[in-house]
C-alpha cells in the first residue's frame, strides 16, 4: 500500500503523542501546535536559481534609479520583499541586479543598468529601470540577480514578463521554448499603467533558502 | 626554399601574413585543434563530427562521427588526443588518429563538459555544480587512475575558463563570478584568489615556460599572471571587443586573442597576433562573428580560428 508522506505537522503531532517534544519544552501542546501551524503556513518555497550569465561586473553602486532622463525604452518598476524559507524579511540582504538596456546590449565597460542594493529593514527593494531589449543569443528579455545575505546561502536568479512576445501571449506553453527559462514561476506578470507617463511595474519577492 | 611567411618574418622581425589555406565544411565548424605532426587541421563542427583536413591544400581527409551520446569536452591542439563526454557523465580521452580509448574519467553529479586536463594527459579538471538550488561551483581534479583527488568550492555562477600548467602543479579555474582561483594539484590548497578582475574571464592558457597564466575575457584586456607570486606582471590592450579566445604559439613569444562582440555573437570581430617580446599587435585579422577557438600549427607558422561558420579561418603567421 502506497502511503502518504508525512507532513511537518504530522510528524510534530507524532511527537508529542510521544511525548518527545512536551518533554522538551514548557509550551502546551496547543500553543506549541499553533506555533508549527503558524511556521507552515508563513513558510516559502525557495525562488528557483537560474545561470548568472557571463556579464556579472563585480562593484555595481547602490542605484534604485537606473532610468537616466531621456533614456529610450519603456520605464519599468521593479519592487519586492527578501524573504527566507521561513518567512521571515532578510535586511541586509545584497541584491545585485544587471539587465541589458532597451536595445539589448549590456554595458560591459561602465555601471549602466546595474546596481547593488542593501535591503533595509523593511525587507523591501525597489528599482527604476526600463524594460530589458532583446538580443539574438538570449531573446527572452530578463532581468538577473544575484542576491546574497549573512546565514543564507546565495541566490542566482532571473525575472521574465509575461508580456514578453518571446512567449506569444501564453508562457504556460512557451516558456520552456529554446530551453532559455528553466522555470515558469520566474515568468512574472506585468502590471501596466497608462495615466501619466506609461509604465509597467512587476513584483518578485525572493525567497532565500538558511545556511 | 623557405615559405615566404618565414622569409617576411626573418626580414621584418616579427610576424607577416599570407594567405593560409582555404578550409570548408558542410557544417559550422566551433573548434579547431592542429594534429600532433602539425599536417592537419581537426574541426569540430556543429553535427557532432570531427573533419581532418589536409593543412597545405585545405582538402578533406577525414570524418569521425561522435557517438551518439557523446559530446566533445576538449580538443586540445597538437596533443593527438580528444576528450568526450558520455551520457552517463563520464569523460573519455580518445586518440585522435585511431579514435581508440587512451584513459576515462568517472562521471560527476552535475559535471560541466568544460575541462582541463595536464599536458601529460594524466590529470583531468572539472566544474561541477553543487547541490540543491545553489548555483555554486566545485571544481574537481581526478588523477590517471581516475581517483577524486579533491573537491574545493570555485565561486558562483560556473566554470568561464579553467587550465593546468604545463608541470602540473597549479590548476587554475576562472568562475563567472569573475574571480580566478589557483589550486595545488597535490591536495587543493588554495594557493591564490584573484579577485581584483571587475568581469568575467572567457580564455585563458599557460605560457610553455608555465612562467606566466594569461587571460583574457569580457573586460578586453590580455593578462599575464607571475605564476611564482601570481600578481599581475602585465596587462596588453588593444582587442576592440571582449576576448573569447586565445592561443599561445608553441614558442611562447607570439599569442593570438579573438574577439566576442557585446552586441552580438554574429557581429564581425577581429584576431590580434601579439608578440610578447615588444607588447605590440603584430597583425589584425577579419573574423566574420565571435571566436570560438583558435590554434597554432605545432611549428607555429599557421593560425587557425573556428567561428561558428562552415569555412574556417587560417592565416600563415611567422615561426619564432
Amino acid at each position: 500500500m502506497k502511503s502518504r508522506p508525512l507532513s511537518r505537522r504530522d510528524m510534530l503531532e507524532n511527537c508529542i503523542v510521544r511525548g518527545t517534544l512536551l518533554a522538551a519544552t514548557p509550551m502546551a501542546s496547543g500553543s506549541l501546535l499553533a506555533f508549527w501551524q503558524h511556521a507552515e503556513d508563513n513558510a516559502r518555497k525557495p525562488t528557483p536559481s537560474e545561470v548568472l550569465g557571463p556579464f556579472f561586473k563585480k562593484g555595481a553602486p547602490n542605484e534604485k534609479v537606473l532610468r537616466q532622463p531621456g533614456d529610450p525604452g519603456f520605464p519599468l518598476r521593479v519592487a519586492g520583499k527578501v524573504y527566507n524559507t521561513r518567512g521571515d524579511l532578510v535586511p541586509g540582504a545584497a541584491v545585485e541586479i544587471w539587465q541589458a538596456d532597451h536595445d539589448g546590449h549590456y554595458d560591459v565597460t561602465h555601471y549602466r543598468y546595474r546596481t547593488r542594493l542593501l535591503v533595509e529593514s523593511s525587507g523591501e527593494y525597489a528599482v527604476e529601470t526600463v524594460m530589458p531589449g532583446h538580443y539574438d543569443d538570449r531573446p527572452a528579455q530578463h532581468i538577473h540577480y544575484l542576491i546574497t545575505a549573512p546565514g543564507h546561502k546565495s541566490l542566482v536568479t532571473q525575472v521574465y514578463f509575461a508580456t514578453d512576445p518571446f512567449f506569444e501571449g501564453d508562457p504556460d506553453k512557451n516558456y520552456r521554448k529554446r530551453n532559455i527559462v528553466e522555470n515558469r514561476e520566474l515568468v512574472r506578470p506585468v502590471s501596466l499603467y497608462e495615466k501619466g507617463t506609461p509604465h509597467a511595474s512587476v513584483a518578485f519577492d525572493i525567497v532565500l533558502e538558511r545556511a | 626554399m623557405r615559405p615566404l611567411p618565414f622569409l617576411l618574418a626573418s626580414v621584418c622581425g616579427f610576424a607577416a601574413q599570407a594567405a593560409g589555406p582555404v578550409i570548408t565544411s558542410e557544417s559550422d565548424i566551433q573548434v579547431v585543434a592542429f594534429s600532433k605532426d602539425g599536417g592537419s587541421i581537426v574541426g569540430k563542427c556543429a553535427d557532432d563530427k570531427l573533419r581532418t583536413w589536409d593543412v597545405h591544400s585545405g582538402a578533406l581527409r577525414n570524418t569521425l562521427a561522435l557517438g551518439p551520446h557523446e559530446k566533445l569536452a576538449a580538443l586540445p591542439s597538437g596533443t593527438g588526443r580528444l576528450t568526450v563526454a558520455l551520457e552517463d557523465g563520464s569523460l573519455a580521452v580518445r586518440d585522435l588518429d585511431s579514435g581508440k580509448l587512451a584513459r576515462s574519467f568517472p562521471a560527476a553529479p552535475r559535471a560541466s563538459r568544460r575541462s582541463a586536463m595536464s599536458s601529460d594527459g594524466l590529470l583531468l579538471a572539472r566544474g561541477t555544480r553543487a547541490p540543491g538550488n545553489s548555483r555554486d561551483e566545485i571544481m574537481r581534479l581526478w588523477d590517471s587512475s581516475g581517483k577524486e583527488r579533491f573537491a574545493v568550492p570555485s565561486g558562483i555562477g560556473g566554470t568561464s575558463a579553467t587550465a593546468i600548467s604545463p608541470d602540473a602543479r597549479f590548476l587554475v579555474a576562472g568562475s563567472y563570478d569573475t574571480d580566478l582561483r589557483v589550486w595545488n594539484t597535490k591536495n587543493g590548497e588554495l594557493v591564490r584568489r584573484i579577485d581584483e578582475l571587475l568581469v568575467a574571464t572567457f580564455a585563458m592558457d599557460f605560457t610553455p615556460d608555465g612562467k606566466f597564466l594569461v587571460t583574457g575575457g569580457v573586460d578586453r584586456n590580455l593578462y599575464f599572471w607571475d605564476t611564482t607570486t601570481w600578481k599581475l606582471a602585465r596587462k596588453l590592450s588593444g582587442q576592440p571587443e571582449m576576448i573569447s579566445a586565445l592561443a599561445i604559439a608553441p614558442g611562447g613569444r607570439f599569442i593570438a586573442t579573438g574577439g566576442f562582440s557585446e552586441f552580438a555573437e554574429a557581429t564581425p570581430v577581429k584576431v590580434l597576433l601579439w608578440d610578447t617580446a615588444t607588447n605590440a599587435v603584430v597583425k589584425t585579422y577579419d573574423a566574420p562573428r565571435i571566436v570560438q577557438s583558435l590554434a597554432f600549427s605545432p611549428d607555429g607558422r599557421t593560425l587557425a580560428a573556428a567561428c561558428g561558420k562552415k569555412s574556417l579561418q587560417t592565416w600563415a603567421v611567422a615561426a619564432e
